[in-house]
């Protein structure tokens, strides 16, 4: 039924010089095409692990549309691959699975951008890292010093971001420039188990560990002016970047809910050529209560990232001064599902969109976007690697039939921990980084040889196939003077 | 408790792979590898102390699967729920009872306090291997990380 012969590149067909596809065809149980975004001399790299493979065991889902789709920056995950996204139809069994959104739900980005020239930054850039650094717990087993009681913490899951205004964190403007507005609605905090309530007693305003990280970078090329000054950017500006998630909260709620679909899965007669591809109808009762859950996890996660918004901002005018500040240009997520609206040979459907290391980007006059984005689209923030630059992509009108408005999250891991630890030796990489014009404040040396450029793919390229395939368009490329990491 | 464990190269998580002598055994390993993963430093220093050595840290730990491979998911991720819940690692177990579909186990640990931490988001049950071999029970399961 699911056998798994390894994929080639005479498996796949050629749409245009960056999308390719695999067949229905191509596997007896595929239920649709599985569709990648890459170039030819990229399948090699691509093909190195099972990410493919997994790819195609997405098209299997029950209610799958149109295809499952590859990002450029696709590597080998569980269940879904990183940079993954696939719709199912909400209301003809279409499937919800927390593993098509990953651990760390609503891991994504929040991009602020600074009033003060990279001139006068530069100066400072030692002890702005060493303030930032201070400010902003990281690493595993650091709590945040934000204390707040079990009430607050169902606030916080119900409204998210929004909550934190009120309570004086942040501003209006921050919750504007953000993917739903920091609060999704549906939140039900009655579905966050204790488990996943005691790993967050502490962890709000924290950046954690692995690939999160703080980042100071200077704005370094403008690839669209007219849409640049929309966004705020000129060259030699200075941007902060903050890339985290939902902490343990959202890795235990992913547990709970991948445990609980799978004791349901054979009540629901599904046969998956994975178990990490638990999954539930969206309208049963688990998927309706796995959804609730998400989004209440999603929602602390948007209070995470804004909570750390706010801790950089006071870091930052300690050292630049108080009329030094930083606006927050937009805030995306890369790992979570949402219910939109799509067409579907001709006819507007309700799905539920996977994306799972991938990132919304929708186009000009969507009614998702804040008026002043409106006319020219949704930002999408991919951020590089500590040694590489970062974009700013602005969504495509052409994206939400190609891909349901969905490019690519980041570099995209090449290589592995164990093997970029091998490889590279932490401190070499300090001095590299250091000769680079980069500051780097982390403490543990094996945890930024893992994180090393060399263990990324080229973020030029895959930035380069999402312009290409007109998933989003390059505005501007921001290189990075200093990396703060747990 | 017989057996071992090593931590295999991944893409972008890690892979545990453990044998054991018997079943029980392999439930052990597994621990032992996690918390390896997660703090080689506090292992270290238990392995320094004689064996003898009486663990400060105790957690009493009951965990159900619908089958064995769910078993093993549920209990490392109520295993991985008590290291990032307590900051501990756990070194020393006592299986108090396990069959395919239950086990109950005694954890015996350290603090990780002060100490650099790896970080293990979930144990999945992506490409999860459980089976029996002509020298007892092998078993491999990948960690997001």
């Amino acid at each position: 039924m699911n056998e798994k012969r390894r994929i080639t590149l005479a498996d796949l067909v050629k749409i245009n010089e960056y999308l390719f596809e695999i067949p229905a065809s191509f596997r007896s149980d595929m239920r649709v095409p599985a569709r990648v975004y890459m170039t030819a001399t990229m399948f090699d790299e691509i093909n190195e692990d099972t990410s493919l493979q997994q790819l195609v065991n997405i098209t299997t889902l029950p209610g799958i549309k149109k295809h499952a789709l590859a990002m450029p920056d696709i590597h080998q995950g569980y269940g879904f691959p990183i940079g993954g996204v696939a719709a199912t139809a909400i209301d003809h069994g279409g499937v919800i699975s927390p593993g098509g959104i990953g651990y760390d739900i609503n891991c994504g980005v929040r991009l602020l951008v600074a009033n003060t020239p990279s001139s006068q930054v530069l100066p400072l850039i030692e002890k702005l890292a060493t303030a930032l650094y201070n400010a902003v717990p990281s690493g595993v087993g650091r709590g945040g010093i934000h204390r707040y009681t079990p009430e607050d913490l169902t606030v916080i899951l119900q409204h998210g971001a929004k909550a934190l205004v009120e309570r004086g964190y942040g501003n209006e403007q921050d919750l504007l420039f953000c993917e739903e507005g920091g609060s999704m609605d549906g939140a039900n905090p009655d579905l966050i188990s204790d488990r996943a309530r005691h790993r967050a007693h502490d962890q709000l305003g924290t950046l954690g560990s692995g690939n999160h990280f703080l980042e100071i970078q200077v704005v370094e090329k403008i690839y669209d002016d007219a849409v640049a000054r929309i966004f705020g950017l000129e060259i030699d500006m200075v941007t902060v970047m903050i890339h985290c998630g939902s902490r343990g909260l959202g890795h235990q709620v992913c547990t709970d809910f991948v445990r609980n679909m799978d004791n349901a899965i054979e009540q629901f007669g599904f046969s998956l050529p994975d178990r990490e591809l638990a999954c539930a109808p969206c309208t049963s009762a688990q998927g309706r209560d796995y959804y609730a859950a998400m989004v209440a996890a999603a929602n602390f996660a948007w209070a995470n990232r804004h909570m750390i918004g706010h801790m950089v901002r006071k870091a930052w005018q300690e050292v630049m001064g108080s009329n030094a500040t930083l606006h927050t240009l937009y805030d995306v997520s890369h790992n979570i599902g949402k219910q939109e609206k799509h067409l579907i040979e001709g006819k507007r459907m309700n799905l539920m969109v996977h994306r799972k290391g991938a990132t919304r980007a929708f186009g000009p006059h969507s009614p998702e976007l804040p008026e002043r984005y409106a006319s020219v689209g949704q930002p999408v923030l991919i951020p590089g690697t500590m040694g590489t630059s970062s974009y700013v992509l602005v969504g495509a009108a052409d994206g939400l039939e190609q891909s349901f408005g969905s490019s690519c999250h980041g570099a995209g891991r090449r290589m592995s921990r164990t093997k970029a630890k091998a490889m590279i030796k932490g401190k070499e990489l300090r001095k590299h980084l250091q000769k680079l014009g980069i500051t780097v404040r982390c403490d543990s040396e094996s945890g930024l040889a893992e994180e090393a450029p060399r263990a990324y793919k080229d973020i030029d390229q895959v930035v380069e196939v999402v312009h290409g395939a007109g998933l989003a368009y390059k505005v501007a490329r921001m290189r990075p003077i200093a990396v703060i990491k747990g | 408790m017989d057996g071992s464990f090593e931590l295999v190269a991944h893409t972008a998580d890690v892979k545990l792979r453990v044998k054991g002598s018997s079943y029980r055994s392999l439930f052990v390993q597994m621990v032992r590898g996690m918390s390896h993963y997660l703090c080689a430093n506090a292992i270290a220093t238990i392995e320094s102390e004689s064996t003898c050595m009486i663990l400060p840290v105790l957690r009493n730990t009951h965990e159900s699967g619908r089958d064995a491979t769910a078993l093993v998911v549920n209990f490392l991720s109520e295993v991985l729920y008590l290291c990032d819940r307590y900051n501990e690692v756990y070194w020393y177990v006592t299986v108090n009872n396990c069959t395919q579909q239950s086990i109950s186990a005694t954890l015996y640990g350290i603090s990780t306090a002060g100490r650099n931490v790896q970080d293990i988001k979930a144990v999945t049950f992506h490409d999860l291997i459980l089976e029996e071999s002509a020298t007892g029970w092998i078993a491999e399961v990948l960690f997001d990380i």
